[in-house]
Order: structure tokens, then sequence, then C-alpha cells
């Protein structure tokens, strides 16, 4: 079983408490406590998982460790407008990063004429950041009450209680808290014999809490009451709070209650009016100062964000779009943690870690992560940069603030000024709009019948070319901001078009249709460049063939560019409509004009986009009518015949002459042949002597070398037959005796086969000679005559025997047999490894044979 | 001026030079016209027109290793496998110092299953050629994916550019590390110096790079 990650275990347990919890909670007796906090009384009283302020000594001290600060607050209500008052006074104070303590008053009274009732309590707290997942804290309190009637005490008596919490944060903005208020029952010891009287029972509160937005809270709280509340705040200035709770089961019928907050430097007031169904509404007022009394060790000089443009949004991520000065007051270096955020751009500020050194200012790039809502920004307006950087002062973390201005862009918005590389954001080849059209007109070229094209990365770009065309896809600058105008305008803002608006619009300028062409190129695996030109895009598209094979497209060096390796073509949208053939036509030409003019300069899509990634459109993508294949492909057709034209034209013009002259003479043939012959396609072999022959019918070469084919195919009259011929062709050339030999000898007519091996023993200037003609090494084996089949050692025998028929020079007496242990080796080929397997041992007769090169 | 002017002399001098050397060539080498009209009906997927360009060729040009290459080359794309490495020994005969007929072997090697001997040829290819990006640009490849594994088992007519790639490197690995002409690759197995292409995303549909067959993955020799 795999390991379950802890927050998912924690929040198991954390909810499985809280369930089976809440009947017991449920059942408990009423919480006789008086809540206090107008913030916490706005939220219905679901608070014990929040408890991030000062009011956290009554709600939950667990919570104090989250303040981070030193805050006051006092609080006061007329409860129900009965005349009962209800006052506190709280300071908490950090001890640290993880640990805080606190001390709080309350006071609660009533006086008139007759009765005077007061209690009074002192609560005294500390809570302790465990780790990441888990806080805890302890209120220990103590409490008096007094009751006077006219002047004179009637009782009055004090004791001690206890509370515990707990918060667990097992994943981000969820928080979950169980807190035991009372958990010894408080007691009251009355002066005077009055005996002891339990003041506040034991209560167990369960509560969870969830940030669904940054800034948007709910939370819930379960003790004896069912407690629901919501906090909205708007720019950390206004809090907003609603709430309602209820007894779980009784005739009290839903207490509702309301309130906000206003923030002002470090002052906050809070009111919260809270409706009970029978008696009454109460109004709750606080205020809260909140402050850090350790001196700013750092200041945030300047922030200096550049404008922003939603297309390049994730760039921002990697690549800064602004400065933040910071200077560093203190003799040691500091570790920061800067956070960058914008609203309505980001769902969570970016964060980086820097150390800043001491006694200096510097500039630190600002990076941030935007959602991709950034995308549903609609023109431009300027936007707040909200910087901040937290660092351990002394004991207690602090933060200092600033804010810095921009102008934020909506999509397609450009600045062609920080260069063209920025047009690879655009090229959006994910986008299932392009998907669906590249696919289609991918497929159609490839289902095409009837054309050969033998370059892959031609057809199909072709083929988008023109399905661009069918679709009615034209070029159409810009008339408020042309292209040529506003690239060359420092800091002038374009407009680019997605690929998919393209598509749906039918029209673009260069810009928006060397994009369009480049992300359903990239879809189907065709790489492309952008060639910039002064006022102008268009592009190149990679033909896959490597700059050594340029010969493959056949065309003229100035129809195609070769860039580091690889052969590209120029591809010009602005004749979209005209055809892919026009297309490159015109590429081609406005390549060669700028290139001759040193004006050019070219941006790899592939390499641009690891930079400027292109976004990740969200939403339907808009509906495209489906392809008319059939115009498609008669577009196609027509490209490809185009094409044809060229490559015929070119080849015409350069090749024209070789192709007149070319011929097949009969050796060339021959020495094809022996390559078939040697490769075992004997077939091949035969029928291209026999085209040699056609060329020259009585050439001995050719006549003995289709008879080695004849006998290596079995046939060995018709061999025979064309060896006699060849002898009588040239009867100086050994080998042709030999073979005629052999071949007799073979077919079974050994008397028949003296005579010639004898022959070409005598002509090739003895038994080694010989041998070597064969290709054999001397030694000696038995004969199998008339087999069909000969062995090496078979033909070295008959070599032999032939050989005591040759007169020794000058004496006309036959020598004796002047074997030679010298091997003959054939040339170490791979024609010869093939041939190796049939050579030893059992090999055919066609290994034997002499193969005459001229 | 003066520098003008030294400037001048030396552009026309280049002028000179490159014009008196591709006369030069041109006038050493009658056939060169021949061969590349070969080689463009090729590579254009016109192997029987080019075919009889090659022959024609080597009627000029008796035992013209450059017909005979390309010769063997028509053969291996059509599945002749065997007869490609004939018609590669009898160029490797008559011109036994060019790298890319080893290399060209190797690939018809691999094709008939015989990695290791296919290995053992692109490994000399390679050192004849100088090194792995030398080699890999004699058979017209760039890098572009992750290795695959070479060639094994029954004869294919198919042959990726990645098993080429991976024959190559499997080959650099074995390239003594005191070759001069190998430095480049020495001791680095499957860690080649080719230029690796930015990875880029592609649907699942047609493919304009893919199923590419042994075309241009052979070495054309002019």
């Amino acid at each position: 079983m795999g390991a379950i990650p802890r927050p998912v275990w924690l929040v198991a347990a954390l909810a499985t408490t809280f369930l089976l919890g809440a009947p017991q909670i449920a059942h408990a007796r009423p919480s006789q406590q008086v809540p206090v906090g107008a913030r916490a009384l706005g939220m219905g009283g679901a608070f014990c998982s929040i408890a991030d302020d000062a009011t956290a000594l009554y709600w939950n001290p667990a919570g104090l460790p989250f303040i981070g600060h030193q805050e006051i607050t006092g609080s006061h209500a007329d409860l129900f407008n009965s005349g009962i008052v209800d006052n506190l006074a709280a300071f908490v104070l950090p001890l640290s990063p993880h640990q805080a303590a606190a001390i709080d008053w309350y006071h609660s009274g009533f006086q008139d004429t007759e009765l005077d009732f007061g209690e009074n309590r002192i609560d005294l707290s500390y809570g302790h950041r465990i780790n990441s997942l888990v806080s805890v804290g302890a209120t220990m309190k103590y409490l008096t009450r007094k009751t006077a009637l006219d002047g004179s005490t009637v009782r009055n008596g004090g004791g001690l209680g206890f509370d515990l919490g707990v918060i667990a944060t097992p994943i981000d903005r969820l928080r979950a808290a169980l807190v035991a208020q009372d958990f010894t029952n408080t007691k009251v010891k009355y002066t005077g014999g009055d005996g002891t009287a339990v003041a506040f029972p034991r209560n167990i509160r369960a509560g969870i809490s969830y940030g669904l937005r940054r800034d948007l809270t709910v939370a819930f709280d379960a003790d004896d009451r069912w407690h629901a509340g919501a906090e909205y705040r708007l720019l950390d200035l206004l809090s907003l709070r609603a709430g309602l709770q209820n007894d779980w089961s009784g005739p009290d019928g839903m207490t509702w209650s309301a309130g906000l907050g206003i923030k002002w430097g470090v002052l906050r007031f809070d009111y919260a009016l809270v409706d009970h169904p029978t008696l009454g509404s109460t109004s709750h007022f606080g205020v809260t100062l909140a402050f850090n009394f350790n001196p700013s060790q750092i200041r945030i000089e300047k922030v200096e964000a550049r404008d922003l443009y939603a297309s390049l949004y994730k760039t921002y991520s990697r690549d800064p779009f602004g400065t933040i000065r910071i200077r560093n007051m203190d003799d040691s270096p500091i570790a920061t943690k800067i956070r960058v955020f914008v609203p309505d751009l980001m769902s969570v500020p970016s964060e980086q870690d820097v150390i800043l050194r001491p006694r200096a200012s510097q500039e630190v790039p600002m990076t941030a992560v935007f959602s991709d809502r950034v995308l549903g920004e609609r023109g431009d307006r300027p936007v707040q940069v909200q910087v901040s950087a937290t660092y351990q002062s002394r004991r207690l973390p602090r933060t200092e603030k600033s804010t810095g201005r921009c102008v934020t862009y909506g999509p397609g918005a450009i600045d062609w000024g920080a260069g063209v590389s920025q047009a690879a954001a655009f090229v959006t080849t994910r986008d299932p709009a392009v998907d669906a059209f590249a696919r289609d007109a991918t497929r159609t070229a490839a289902l095409m019948g009837g054309v050969s094209a033998s370059n892959r990365n031609l057809t199909f770009t072709a083929a988008i070319f023109d399905a661009l065309s069918v679709l009615g896809v034209t070029y159409v600058p810009d008339p408020n901001n042309p292209y040529s105008t506003i690239s060359a305008t420092p800091r002038a803002v374009d407009t680019v078009s997605y690929p998919r608006e393209t598509l749906a619009r039918r029209t673009g300028d260069c810009d928006d249709t060397s994009v369009l062409l480049a992300a359903l190129l990239g879809n189907v695996g065709i790489a492309t460049k952008l060639v910039d030109v002064p006022g102008h895009l268009f592009l190149l598209v990679d033909t896959g063939i490597h700059a050594r094979n340029q010969l493959a497209l056949g065309l003229d060096e100035s129809r195609y560019v070769v860039v580091g390796d690889e052969i590209w073509i120029p591809l010009e949208t602005t004749a979209l409509g005209k055809g892919f053939a026009e297309g490159w036509r015109v590429g081609a030409d406005s390549y060669a004009a700028w290139s001759g003019r040193g004006r050019l300069a070219l941006v790899d899509i592939a390499e641009a986009s690891s930079k400027y990634e292109p976004a990740d459109l969200g939403g339907a993508p808009p509906s495209i009518p489906a392809l008319d294949t059939s115009a498609l492909e008669a577009r196609v057709k027509q490209d490809l015949a185009t094409m044809g034209t060229w490559r015929h034209d070119f080849l015409e013009s350069r090749y024209g002459e070789v192709e007149k002259n070319l011929e097949a003479t009969p050796e060339a043939l021959n020495a094809v042949a022996r390559v078939y012959f040697l490769a075992g396609k004997l077939d091949e072999a035969r029928t291209t002597l026999e085209r040699a022959q056609a060329k020259s019918p009585n050439s001995p070469q050719t006549r003995n070398n289709l008879a080695n084919v004849y006998a290596a195919q079995g046939n060995l009259g018709p061999a025979i037959d064309l060896y006699e011929a060849a002898v009588k062709g040239d009867e100086s050339d050994a080998g042709l005796w030999l073979n005629l030999g052999l071949v007799r000898y073979v077919s079974g007519d050994s008397l028949g086969a003296e005579e010639p091996l004898a022959q070409g023993v005598t002509r090739s200037g003895g038994y080694l000679e010989a041998c070597r003609l064969l290709g054999l090494a001397p030694e000696v084996e038995p004969t199998r005559e008339g087999t069909q089949r000969m062995t090496a050692e078979e033909a070295r025998i008959l070599l032999k025997a032939a050989l005591k028929r040759v007169p020794r020079p000058g004496t006309g007496v036959p020598r004796k047999d002047s074997a030679s242990t010298n091997a003959v080796r054939r040339e170490s080929t791979w024609t010869s490894r093939i041939a190796a397997g049939r050579s030893a041992g059992e090999a055919a007769l066609q290994d034997l044979l002499y193969w005459r090169e001229r | 001026m003066g520098c003008r002017l030294a400037r001048a002399s030396l552009v026309l001098i280049g002028g000179v030079i490159l014009v008196a050397s591709s006369r030069a060539v041109a006038a050493e080498d009658p056939h060169q016209a021949e061969c590349d009209l070969g080689i463009a009906l090729a590579l254009e997927g016109q192997p029987a027109q080019a075919e009889s360009v090659f022959i024609s060729l080597l009627s000029h040009s008796p035992r013209d290793s450059r017909a005979l290459t390309n010769l063997g080359n028509l053969h291996l794309l059509r599945g002749e496998t065997e007869v490609a490495l004939t018609f590669y020994g009898q160029a490797g005969a008559t011109d036994s110092m060019d790298a890319g007929i080893v290399l060209n072997e190797a690939t018809a090697l691999l094709l008939l299953g015989d990695e290791e001997a296919a290995q053992e040829r692109a490994r000399l290819g390679m050192r004849m050629a100088g090194g792995a990006l030398s080699a890999a640009s004699l058979l017209g490849l760039r890098y572009e994916g992750p290795e695959t594994e070479a060639a094994k088992g029954a004869e294919r007519t198919y042959l990726s550019k990645e098993e080429v790639l991976a024959l190559l490197r499997a080959a650099a690995g074995h390239v003594p590390a005191d070759s001069a002409k190998a430095a480049g690759t020495a001791g680095s197995a499957g860690r080649t110096q080719l230029k690796k292409r930015a990875p880029v995303w592609r649907s699942a549909g047609p493919r304009a790079s893919e199923g590419e067959d042994s075309a241009a993955l052979v070495y054309w020799k002019r």
C-alpha cells in the first residue's frame, strides 16, 4: 500500500473528528461565556479556526502565532440594548516567528439604581506554531464576580479556568480547529460561605474555514450551536462580513449577523450587528491597533514595472517585467522573501528569496506567475503592482510594502521593439482549432491519389497553404496600424491575432498570417523560421532535406536557402489565395532581394518558443467551416504540377545535355551484371547481360558472362554453346577455355573437357595462374565427375590433369604437377563475404567460373 | 584609399581563384553533371531513371565509385540489400578512402540484421570520416530525438534516422581515445556532439517528418 500524503491524512482525521464530535458537541451543556469581538461576531461566531486577531484569547489561543505583529484591541457592546455592557481590551505580543503571548481584560456588567452586577476576567494566553501544519495554544483565566444590591455586596467570588486549542492547516487556505473552553469547568468560589458554583461549564468547539479566493473566506463552527459565516475583503481596506447561528435543536429561531471592517493605516475599525430572534439586536464596536515596534532594516526604494502584455504572460515567470530596488540598512546580510502581486491578474503572489547585501541597494528582477485569466483582459488599463519584502527583524517577521504602476495590454497586443521573437508567443501549435485544421489539410494531401511528391514537408506545406486559400484566408494589411509603419515605430503597440482568430476572421496582415501558417505547420512537425525584413515578415519552411542532399529538390539554388545544414524554402503569406507555388516564388524573390541588401534576420520559431511560450487559449475554439477537400485536392495538384515544371525546367537547363548523351555500354552492363551475379541475383544478371548482348551480339565478354549465368542456373547446354562462341571470338583468353572445360566436365563430358582445360592452363601461363583466374587455391581432393556439381578441389584436380597434357616450354614434353601451396585469395570485399557460403566445400559452379571484365 | 585598393585586389584575386578552381574541377571531372542528375532523380523518387544515369556514368567512366555507390543506394532503397552491399564492395574496392561508402555498408548490414558487423563498419566509417558529426553529415543526418534500439532480427527495408544515429553513437563509443580525428567523440559512448533540436510539439495526426524512407539516410557519392 502506498503511503498516504500527510496533509490528506490530517484532513481525513480532522474531518472524522469533526463529524464524530458534532453530536456530542450538540448535546453539551450550553456555553455561558459571552462571545467577544466585532469581527468574529459579524461572522456569526464561526471564528475558532480563523482566530488571527487579538480576540484569539477567547476563540482559540492556537491562532495567536498567525497574527505576526503586536496588536491592541478594544471592543464594546450593549447586549440586546438591555444595559448589560460588555467590554474587552487585549494585547498580543509575538515572541518569535512561531510563538506569541497575549493578555486581555474582559468586563461584563449591569448597573442601575438598585442592582449592580459585574464580572471581570483576565486571560493569559500562549500560542505555538509547531510546524507548518499544526499550531497549539492555551489560555489561563481568572474570573471574578460581584453582585451588589442597594450598595451592599450580596455575593463576591473568583476562580481559575483553562482553555486549550489546536489549529491544523493541512492544505493551503484550509484550516480546521478544535477548542476546549473551560475544560476544567471554570468555577467561582464565593466568599462568606456561599459555596462554589460552576461559572463556565466545559464547552467543546470545532471549526473549519477555507479561503475560497484570496479575498473571500468562509467558516463553520460547531459547539452547542452551529455557526456559519463569511468575510469578503476589498483591497485590504474594507471587509464585509455576514453570519448566522442557531441551536442544533430548540425553540429559538436563527440569529443573523452582519458586519464590516475598515482599515486605515495601522488602525482597524470593526462593527457587527447581531440580531437575536427574541432578545433583540446588539451592536458590537471594536478598534484595533496593529503595529510593530521593531525598526525597519530594509527599504523598498523603487518598484519599476514595464508594461505587461497579456499574450506574453507565460514569459514573465522567467523573464522579468521590471525591477525592485531594495536597500539593506543593516550591517549584516538579510534573507528576504519578496512577493509580487498584481490584483486581478494573479491568483496568488509570486515569491522569490533573495539575500540582501549589507548596507547596499540592489536591484531584484521582478518576475510573476500570471494566471490564465489574464487572457480575459480587454484593451489596456493601468494596474497596480504590489510588492512586499518579508524578513526576520530581530525576533519577529516584518514586512515592507510598496507599489508600482504599469499598463497592462490585452491579448494580441505586442511591442515589436522587444524583438520579432515575441511572435512565437502567438504560434499556438496546440490550439484545438489549429490542430483540427492542420489535420484536415494534411489528411487530404496524404490520401490524395495520383500525386507523387518525394518530399512530405513540401506536400504538407502545400496542402496547408492551399487549405487556407480554400477556406478564404487572405492577406489584408492592417488599415490602422500597418506592420510596415508600426514595426518601425519605437514603443508602438501592434496587435497580432491568434491563429484561431485569423482562421475565424479569414483575414490578417503579414504577422497574423505568418503566425497562423507557422502554427499549422508546427502542428504537423514542420519547423519554421520568421524572416524579419524592414516593414515585413514572412516565413522559411524546413524541407527536412540536409544540405548535402540538396539535389533532392532538383531546383535552382535561388528557390531555397541553406541555413545550418538544412534546406529551407521561403514562403510569402501575402500570396495566400494565389497558391503555394506562387507563395514560394514570391518568398524566394523577397528573400533574395533582402538578403542581397543585408537587411534580413531570421527567428527560429522553436527556439523563440522556449522563451516566448505560446498561451494556452481557453474556451471553445471558434467554429471553422469544413474544408472543401475536392477544391483543396485540385489546388494541391496544381501546385505540385507547377513544382514539377520548375523541376523539369531546372533539370532540363542544367542536365539537358547530359540526358541527351546517356548511354549504357555493354561493358557497363557487364559490370552491373557481375554485381547481380555475385549477389546471387541470377535472373537480374541474365536480363542485364541480354541487354548488353543486344547492343553487342558477338562480344566474347558478354557471351562468356552470360554463359556463366546460364551455368549457374543449371542451363549447361546453352552455357556450353555460348562459351564455344566466346572462345571462337577470342581464342587468346585462357579464362574462356577454362570455363568451357569446367562446364563440359560438370555436364559429364570429361573427355571434351580435357582439351579446353589444357588450352586454358597453357594460355594462362600455368597451373597457378589458371587457379588464380578461377579464384582457386591449389590443393588435392577426389572427383565427382558428371554430378552437375563441382568442388574447388575437383577443379584443381582437373587443372592438374590438364597441366599434364601441357608440353614444357621448348621440349614438347608434358610437365609434372607443380602445384604450389601458396594460397590465392580473392579480394576481400563484402562481395566475397556473401559468396563465402557458396565457395567453401559445397561450392556452386558459379563460384569457380571466370568472369571477363572487359 | 590604399586599404580599399588592397581589399578590391583581394576580392579580385579571390574571384579569379574561384573561377579557375571551378573550371579546374569541371575539367578534372567531366561526368559530375551526370552523377548529379542521377542523384537528383534518385532523391526525387525516380529510381529507374536514376539507374539509367548511373549506368551511363559507368559507361563513360568504368569502375566509377560514384556510380557504383549510388547504384548500391538504389538497390538498398528497393530492399535488395545484398545487391547493395555488393555494389558498395565494388565501390569500396575502387575508392577505399571514402568513409561514406563504409557508412552505407553499415546501414545495409543493419538492415540485414547483422548488428555486430554493422557496428564494426560504422565504427570504421566514423573513424575515417573524422567523428560522429562528420559521419552524420555524410549521411545527411541531424539529431532529432532519443535513441531507439538498433535494428535487430529480420531484414527490413525501413530504417529510422534514430537507428542510424544509435548505430553511430554505439560506434563512436568504440573509437579509440587516442585517435586524433575522433577526439570529439572519444570516451563519449552514447553522448554525441550532435546538435540537438529544441523539442517541437506535434499533433497525433499526420506528421511530415515521420516515416521517412532511407533515401535521405544513405550517402550519395558526388
